[in-house]
């Protein structure tokens, strides 16, 4: 290695050995040993690292720290909102909140006897008055009179 | 990273305890802006949050995949402002928000003529010489955020010194405390 490739070396990778390419490290350092100016490059080269390594680094304050901190938080909800939002989108969630809306309701009517309450067929026969479920109780004043029936099943 | 990706927040505090100050100072020299700085960086977790579960160990170490997201982050950003570019005189002098209150003066001052010297190189140069001597990358790693090769990023390298030489020359005796 010449001055001249050894000047291109320290003005590209500064004057620290560590940085310096592998392939050109045992040639550098030989002639480090022999040349005077050799050693001035370097440390020309070494001044430009020191002065750029006391540049100082801006440190993080605790409002940026913060808000880094809660982005799993604000992306998590986000994910929840836009699943909500692709299912609405999609129709998928109005099919599923009707369904289980028809489902609510026949829920209600079965448990609460809204519509009449069917015979019990509890028996294999059972004595059924027909007139009650045809006139309930006003068959009297229409002045029919029905014979009980005797239903087999 | 992985454990990142599987959605735990203690690994995440980990990675941003180790890389926020660094990146920011990158981001920081590259943007010329604290604030905006800082929105990179919100930007540059909230990518590392959301990619970590597509993380693949092996394919890239993970200094050099977030550095690329700053450094891609940063150039964004400037491209936009430059496509929106204020004249100087309306602008005005940007907000400073490198240093604090505490300090000394001398070194403080020191650092200023440094990473002014700094601001006034082209973007490219500015980020290899930060990747290299300020964030403390390897060479290849610097050549892998740069997506380019080892000569690539002494070429990069050499403009970059021999520019920040010639403006740092005059203030020499200001610096001599600094290099010894």
């Amino acid at each position: 290695m010449n001055i001249e490739e050894f000047e291109r070396l320290v003005n590209a990778w500064g004057g620290d050995s560590a940085r310096w390419p592998e392939q050109e490290r045992t040639q550098a350092a030989a002639l480090l040993e022999r040349s005077a100016e050799a050693r001035a490059l370097r440390e020309t080269a070494a001044a430009l690292d020191a002065v750029l390594a006391s540049a100082a680094a801006p440190e993080a304050n605790a409002r940026l720290r913060e808000s880094i901190m809660a982005v799993p938080g604000r992306t998590r909800q986000q994910r929840r909102a836009g699943r909500w939002f692709r299912l609405g989108a999609s129709g998928v969630l109005p099919r599923f909140v009707g369904l289980a809306a028809a489902m609510l309701l026949g829920f209600y009517v079965g448990t609460t006897s809204l519509l009449a309450p069917a015979p019990s067929f509890a028996a294999d026969t059972d004595t059924v008055n027909v007139s009650d479920y045809v006139f309930g109780d006003t068959a009297q004043d229409y002045g029919v009179t029905v014979q009980q029936n005797e239903v087999g099943l | 990273m992985q454990r990142v990706g599987d959605g735990n927040e203690a690994a995440y505090r980990v990675l941003m305890e180790r890389h926020l100050n660094r990146s920011l100072g990158f981001a920081t020299r590259l943007v010329g802006d604290a604030a905006e700085a800082e929105e990179v960086m919100q930007e540059a977790f909230l990518r590392l949050w959301r990619s970590a579960p597509r993380w693949q160990p092996g394919a890239a170490r993970f200094t050099t995949w977030f550095y690329r997201v700053v450094m891609n982050l940063c150039i964004d950003r400037q491209r936009k402002r430059r496509s929106q570019a204020v004249p100087l005189d309306v602008a005005g002098d940007p907000p400073d928000g490198r240093r604090g209150a505490d300090g000394d003066i001398h070194a403080r001052q020191v650092s200023d003529r440094v990473e002014d010297a700094l601001a006034e190189l082209p973007d490219r140069q500015r980020a290899a010489i930060s990747l290299c001597y300020l964030q403390g990358l390897s060479n290849k790693e610097a050549a892998a955020v740069l997506e380019v090769n080892l000569k690539a990023l002494e070429s990069l390298l050499t403009r970059g010194r021999a520019a920040l030489r010639q403006r740092l020359d005059p203030m020499k005796d200001d610096l001599v405390g600094i290099a010894t």
